[in-house]
Formats: C-alpha cells, sequence, structure tokens
C-alpha cells in the first residue's frame, strides 16, 4: 500500500483518529506518520481495548440514553454523561491510557460538589472522635494495671473514674 | 531586539460543560437543542452582553468570517444547528452544541493563558449557578469524548517559528513535544499543515491535573521552544544573509505587486515579513498590523468587506488587492515621515 500523504513511499503506519465524532484511519510511510505525529490526539489508545471485548458486550444497550460501547468504538464518544456511570468499569482502563495514567479528578469542581468533598473530611473527623475514646480506654486501662502494680493507688483511683466516665458516656 | 509577541502570537483557553440528565449533542434532538440555546442564553445573557448567533439562521459567510475570528470551530459550523454566545470585544465566546453542551473559550494575544482562564472561569462559574453541570467526584467534569475528562481544559498557544522550521529544527522539536502529552497542529487546527511556520501547541492531558499546573506546565513548554526559536534565529540570519533576505524581500514584492493570490502563498508571504520585521529589515511594518494583516486576508473576511459570496478567483483577486493597498497606506507613511 501507497502512503496516503506523499503517495510515493510504502505505508508502513496504521494511525487512527477521532476526529469530531467520526473515526479516521491513514496509512501512512514512517516519514510522514512523524510528520502528523502528535498533530491529532491519537485515539488509538483510548479505543484499543474494545477490539477484544466479546461483540455481546459491546452491543449491549445499558444505558438509558440507548448508547453502546459499539457505538463508542465508532465514534470516540459516550450518549449522555450517565454512561460513564453505566460502563464505568469497561472505560476505566482506556480513559486511563488517554489521560496519562490519572483517573483521579484534581482540579475544580461546581459548587454542589465542593460541599459533598467538605464533608468528607467532616465525616473522617467524627470517625476519629469515636476511635479516639476506644484508645484513651485501652491506654487508661493500661495504666490503671500499671498504677496498681507500682501502689501508686491515688493515681489508680483518678485513672479508675476516668475510665468510668469514659465507659459511662459510651453507654 | 526579539520580543515573545512576535513569537507567541496567541493564546486560547477552552472549558467543555456538559449537563446532567441530557444526552450529549451528537444524541439531541432539535426540541432539546433548541432549549438548551434557551436555558444557556437566559442563564448569562440576561443583560444583553452577548452576542446570540444561532447556525441554522447564519449565512455562511458570517459562519466563515467566526471561524477565522476563532470564535466557533469549524465542526459547529458544519453542524448547522447549535449556536455561540460571543462577548463585545469577541475576547469570549461560549459554543453552545458543539461536541459538548458547553464549550467556553477565551483568547487573549501573546502569551496569556492566565487572562483568557481568568474570564473563561468567571463565566464558568456564572453558568454553573444557574445550570446543573454533569460532573463526577473521580472523573471531574463529564465529556463526550473522554480525552476531556476532569478539569475540561484545552489551553493552547499559536507559534511563529520560521528560523527552527527552515533550520528543519522545529519538526524534531514538535515531535519531542508531541511525546511529553502536547498536541501540535498547525494554523488551521486538526490536522492541517502549517502555513507560514505557525504551529499551535495545546495541552493532551485533562484529568488529575490542576488546571493551574495546566496552564504554567504549557506557558513553562512554549517559553522553552520561544527561546529556541529567538536563539537561533540571529545565526541563522547572520549565515543565511543573501538566501534569506532574497527571499523576505521576494516576498514582500510578491505582495506589493501580485495581481491574484491564494490564502497559503499570502499567508506564507505575510510571515515572512513578521520574520523579517523581527530581524530589525523592514522597519516600517510593525507586528500588529501584520497580525491584522493575517486575519483580514482569509475568505470570510475578504467576503465580508466584499459584501457577498466570491468564487476562489475572485478571491484571489480582491486578496491581492486588498495587501497592496494596505501596504501603499505604509509606504505613503513612511514618505511622509521621510519629508518631514
Ligand atoms: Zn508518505
Ligand atoms: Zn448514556
Amino acid at each position: 500500500m501507497i502512503c496516503e500523504s506523499c503517495k510515493k513511499n510504502q505505508a508502513s503506519v496504521h494511525t487512527i483518529n477521532v476526529v469530531n465524532g467520526v473515526k479516521q484511519e491513514h496509512y501512512l510511510c514512517e516519514e510522514c506518520a512523524r510528520r502528523v505525529q502528535g498533530a491529532i490526539p491519537s485515539l488509538m489508545g483510548l479505543l484499543a481495548g474494545f477490539y477484544s471485548m466479546p461483540q455481546q458486550e459491546m452491543e449491549t444497550e445499558s444505558c438509558s440514553c440507548g448508547y453502546t460501547l459499539a457505538h463508542f468504538q465508532k465514534t470516540g464518544l459516550l450518549g449522555c454523561p450517565e454512561c460513564y456511570e453505566t460502563y464505568r468499569e469497561q472505560l476505566l482502563p482506556s480513559i486511563k491510557r488517554v489521560q496519562g495514567g490519572r483517573l483521579k479528578h484534581v482540579g475544580r469542581a461546581p459548587d454542589f460538589a465542593q460541599d459533598q468533598a467538605t464533608q468528607a473530611p467532616d465525616e473522617a473527623a467524627k470517625n476519629v472522635q469515636q476511635a479516639e475514646p476506644v484508645d484513651e480506654r485501652v491506654h487508661l486501662k493500661q495504666e490503671l494495671e500499671l498504677a496498681i502494680k507500682e501502689e501508686r493507688y491515688e493515681r489508680a483511683a483518678e485513672l479508675r473514674d476516668r475510665l468510668k466516665a469514659l465507659e459511662g458516656a459510651d453507654a | 531586539m526579539i520580543k515573545n509577541e512576535d513569537i507567541a502570537l496567541r493564546s486560547r483557553v477552552r472549558l467543555a460543560r456538559n449537563l446532567k440528565g441530557l444526552p450529549f449533542p451528537h444524541m439531541m434532538d432539535e426540541k432539546q437543542m433548541k432549549t438548551l440555546i434557551a436555558d444557556v442564553n437566559a442563564a448569562i445573557n440576561g443583560n444583553g452582553d452577548f452576542l446570540l448567533l444561532e447556525m441554522d439562521k447564519l449565512p455562511a459567510r458570517e459562519k466563515r468570517l467566526l471561524i477565522e475570528r476563532h470564535l466557533i470551530s469549524p465542526e459547529l459550523a458544519k453542524a448547522g444547528r447549535g449556536a455561540a454566545l460571543i462577548n463585545k470585544e469577541e475576547t469570549l465566546s461560549i459554543m453552545i452544541g458543539e461536541e459538548d453542551h458547553l464549550r467556553i473559550q477565551s483568547m487573549q494575544d501573546g502569551l496569556n493563558l492566565q487572562d483568557a482562564d481568568t474570564l473563561c472561569s468567571a463565566v464558568d462559574r456564572l453558568l454553573e449557578r444557574k445550570l446543573a453541570y454533569a460532573f463526577d467526584k473521580e472523573l471531574g467534569y463529564l465529556t463526550a469524548c473522554p480525552t476531556n475528562l476532569g478539569s475540561g481544559m484545552r489551553a493552547s498557544v499559536m507559534m511563529h517559528l520560521p528560523a527552527l522550521s527552515m533550520m528543519g529544527g522545529a519538526e524534531p522539536l514538535l515531535s519531542m513535544i508531541g511525546k511529553l502529552g502536547y498536541a501540535v497542529r498547525g494554523y488551521y487546527g486538526e490536522g492541517s499543515k502549517a502555513p507560514g511556520h505557525i504551529y499551535q501547541i495545546s495541552n493532551q492531558m485533562t484529568l488529575g491535573i490542576l488546571e493551574e499546573d495546566i496552564l504554567s506546565n504549557l506557558s513553562g513548554t512554549v517559553l522553552r521552544i520561544l527561546e529556541r526559536e529567538a536563539g537561533v534565529r540571529e545565526p541563522f540570519y547572520e549565515q543565511n544573509k543573501l538566501e534569506l533576505e532574497d527571499r523576505l524581500y521576494r516576498s514582500l514584492g510578491l505582495l506589493g505587486y501580485a495581481r491574484k493570490l491564494t490564502v497559503t502563498e499570502a499567508m506564507e508571504a505575510v510571515c515572512d515579513i513578521k520574520l523579517a520585521c523581527g530581524l530589525g529589515l523592514m522597519p516600517e511594518f510593525t507586528q500588529g498590523f501584520l497580525n491584522k494583516l493575517l486575519v483580514d486576508i482569509q475568505p470570510g473576511a475578504l467576503e465580508q468587506r466584499a459584501g457577498e459570496e466570491m468564487n476562489a478567483a475572485q478571491q484571489e483577486m480582491a486578496r491581492a488587492q486588498y495587501i497592496r493597498e494596505q501596504l501603499k497606506t505604509i509606504n505613503n507613511e513612511v514618505n511622509k515621515d521621510e519629508r518631514i
């Protein structure tokens, strides 16, 4: 096959690009391929994984929008935002490939999502507060045993009271 | 001697946004599209600050003009539906119903991604309060194509690299930059060649990177390319003085006397004058004048000035004539200066 671009050299590189939802395949010589390399973000990586998927899975309409993975393979586009939820597992490896191995958004977010984000640390803080008394109880018991063993009774009484108070609060 | 604006011509930032519960534009019916346009217009254009241009009502000539000014994409024009909201200064446009529901984009002269981003994100904030964005805490802003997930941000800088390009140094440098996660394109975007040695550099990755890092990484890369171009221009000129001067003055002759010029011919010649100007030759020209000329000789701009559609032959004549007239205004000013 002759290179589509220079129409001189033997084509040795097969490229697949998706431009505006249309998959374009090109057969180029090495020289021309190097010239266009990086010129169009290649979606080869994005779609590569789907060639090995069973046809039945590709054509199953799981999303309410009616879009399937077979459609995605043809166009490089999803049907609706929910498609990402519906086909998440199948899409993640491809997304990871085209996004340089990253899968976690770190940038700006709409206010509603930031509310969720600020809630998360609060939840975590609550868990820490719940965890602390447990740790403190273990710690207090150890200290109490040590105090009794060393016959420091005043200290032992103090520790016993604090333990009781903690257990009372828990119940 | 060589200023940054001579090499980094223009900066652009684009944010892709979509609305919850609505199929992506390629799956939308006419009614959904009309509703989307109306909703977005109502959300942001209460004061009439933006011009609403609907693609199904816009003449082909005006669409071409908008494409040439980088206010809409060729894809939106071709789709024949959707719309664009454009501010009065023509520094910001919101494309509605392109590949994504919303593409908010801002253009600035020179290397200035920060100001472009400031404008975009201000509009983004306003829209976010009125419209329910599709957002996922892992994948970020959900986009029709997974290559835009996360920040939905594409930042690009248009660069004029004649010396690197003529020395054969541009291609290896740009292909190396391609491997570092940047896309390199010609003047007209996707897959096109680069007339006049003009290239567009943009980020490829959008997910898992802070917007600020996308912008500063790209700025840094652009500055490195810029230094290379600036660094080789003078030595390249010194080593090829006769050859280069001959080429640049031939281009000046072409622009001053030709009766027919194609877009590519004219752009390459104007870019030669830009290089000459940067090297201190042809001091009568300014980069600003030449940048404006590059926009004014595009087909849509020619038709706009003529007030009618033109075929290719008519455009070539009109282009050559317009350029001759523009060059005369410069020569007149020079003569006037000399008389004084
Ligand atoms: Zn070839
Ligand atoms: Zn869907």
